[in-house]
């Protein structure tokens, strides 16, 4: 195992990206609307196409203004097929982000030639080609590390600003509401950070496992914690130690991936996004035994 | 002061083009004790979400204080169903109170010790301050009404609009949920209260609404609270439910004991 410039953008990266995600995600996972970040970061593939055919570029405000409006969409969709098709909410997002996502894959496959969205990295992400430009460059850091780090501070200052409302809002909307605390413009702005985050992820991780990356970490915590302040930032240090701890797994038992990059030459899919969800599901798995422990141990001297 | 806490008229609401409330017309006089009772499914909770808004109506013209709910929503206090909401999010019970407060605390500031101070006293008065940092979940379910209650108390409303408060609760619970309404009634304030239990009906209340999709019966408990309109609100059902809700109330004080 080597540790080269490429891995510390790699985790720096990553953990920009995992600091995005975990701020929304821990809404999302106490409202009870977990599968909300799946949906979404599925969804959002239509947009980022058409912002993309708009302007032609891959890296452009359009793609993200896309993403977010078909995040919403998305959201919306499921309220509405909810609302009027009597199915449970799980199966109204299913249908919708399905939906969506096909909808951005049909596009994609039509306007193949247009569209430099590789498929598989929309699935799977990729990391290491997402740093692997600064190798080359003289910039102060890779691309996807800035947008990353921007995206956190979005969503930081979302959760800094709104925190009461947002907390009211997912804990109890219909009380939220008569006290005017705004319980769906929290839950669009919601969504919009998750949508804009769900982009940002898309190069790291990839959609599939965006899910993990929001919703493990507060998923964790909730074991260690019952105060919503520590349990934010409980998740985002798991987070990050899921971050490093993922790519050392992924660098040293799935083989040297700087290495691996200059062999081949078109370079596998990230294996570092792999590596942090099953470090996040090890600790999940901690936490469970952390909890039958002490709640033996409560009864114990009970 | 208007002599009317809530006038309701022709209010239909609908769930996937069902109707779940049709065509209810009822009004609430300030300063009494009003209950809403109807047999399960009636439409009872879809009634007050709708009047508060929460829930879109098809129809009707509801008014609070002779004014629209939007002009007067501080002077109206509402407690939801204590099956709600997630009672594992992991707030603490003064944290919670403290959600009665959100109009005074305002957008972009945060809660000062003047607000904190205002919730436990909130807290105190259903003799739940000793409890005030627990985790919610941590609470029993009468504890947990409490707290909903506390919640509504600092909004200091004129009208407290209440979702079963009755449920599932303990004898401790109960009677500082009466003792606060004989509280709320003295200082001139209007309580409308979801309820399930018919024995204890005519002793909490002094005015009744008998909800069954419809309004039923509305007015005065002395005027409503008769076997001619409980047949007419739960037809064959009564005797059978009047048995049940004895029992019911019985088995549900037992469970709902204090376990702290």
């Amino acid at each position: 195992m080597t540790w080269e410039l490429l891995d510390t953008w790699i985790v720096a990266t990553a953990a920009m990206v995992a600091v995005a995600c975990v701020l929304p995600g821990c809404f999302l996972y106490l409202s009870r609307q977990s599968m909300m970040s799946h949906g979404i970061a599925h969804a959002v593939l239509p947009g980022i196409v058409i912002g993309h055919l708009c302007t032609g570029q891959v890296e452009t405000p359009a793609l993200f203004i896309g993403a977010i409006v078909a995040g919403v969409i998305c959201a919306l969709l499921t309220r509405f097929l909810q609302n009027h098709s009597g199915v449970e909410e799980g199966a109204a997002l299913g249908i919708s982000f399905t939906f969506l996502f096909a909808v951005g894959l049909a596009m994609q496959r039509l306007l193949a030639d247009d569209v430099h969205i590789e498929p598989s990295h929309v699935l799977m992400g990729n990391l290491e080609t997402a740093v692997f430009n600064i190798l080359f460059t003289d910039d102060l850091a890779p691309e996807a590390f800035w947008r990353a780090s921007v995206a956190s501070v979005i969503n930081l200052l979302f959760i800094v600003i709104f925190f009461k409302e947002l907390t009211f809002s997912t804990f109890d909307p219909n009380h939220a509401d008569t006290v005017e605390a705004r319980p769906r413009l929290m839950y669009y702005g919601l969504m919009t950070i998750s949508a804009l985050t769900c982009v940002v992820a898309f190069e790291a991780v990839g959609s599939i496992l965006v899910v993990a990356m929001m919703i493990l970490p507060p998923a964790i915590a909730s074991f260690f914690t019952k105060r919503l302040k520590p349990l934010i930032v409980l998740s985002l240090a798991f987070a990050l130690l899921s971050t490093l701890i993922g790519h050392l797994l992924s660098i040293s038992l799935f083989g040297d991936i700087a290495q691996l990059l200059f062999r081949l030459p078109r370079s596998t899919s990230t294996n570092t996004a792999g590596g942090i969800t099953l470090v996040l599901c090890a600790f999940l798995g901690l936490g469970i035994l952390w909890k039958s422990i002490s709640t033996r141990l409560q009864n114990h001297t009970s | 002061m208007s002599s009317t806490a809530l006038e309701v008229n022709h209010l239909t609401v609908c769930y996937e083009k069902k109707p779940a409330v049709w065509e209810a017309d009822m009004s609430v006089p300030t300063g009494s004790m009003a209950g809403i009772v109807g047999p399960n499914g009636a439409g009872k909770s879809t009634f007050l979400k709708a009047v508060l808004g929460i829930i879109p109506n098809a129809s009707g013209n509801i008014s609070f204080f002779g004014q629209p709910y939007k002009k007067v929503k501080q002077r109206v206090a509402y407690v939801p169903q204590r099956e709600s909401v997630d009672w594992d999010y992991p707030i603490s019970a003064v944290e919670v109170v403290l959600m009665g407060l959100y109009k005074q605390v305002g957008l972009f500031r945060w809660v000062t010790k003047e607000h904190r101070k205002q919730a436990e006293e909130a807290l105190d008065r259903v003799g739940m301050l000793p409890f005030a940092s627990r985790q919610i979940g941590e609470l029993s379910g009468g504890q947990q009404q409490r707290v909903f209650l506390a919640r509504a108390l600092v909004q200091q409303a004129d009208l407290y609009m209440m979702d079963e408060p009755f449920a599932g609760i303990d004898a401790t619970t109960e009677k500082v949920i009466l003792g606060l309404m004989q509280d709320l009634k003295s200082e001139g304030a209007t309580v409308l209260c979801v309820h399930h239990d018919l024995p204890t009906v005519a002793d909490y209340f002094d005015h009744l609404t008998m909800l069954n999709l419809s309004v039923v019966a509305s007015g005065k408990m002395n005027d409503v609270f008769t076997k001619e309109q409980l047949m007419k609100c739960y037809g064959g059902r009564l005797e059978l439910l009047t048995k049940l809700t004895d029992s019911l109330a019985k088995l549900e004080g037992l469970k709902g004991s204090p376990t702290h």
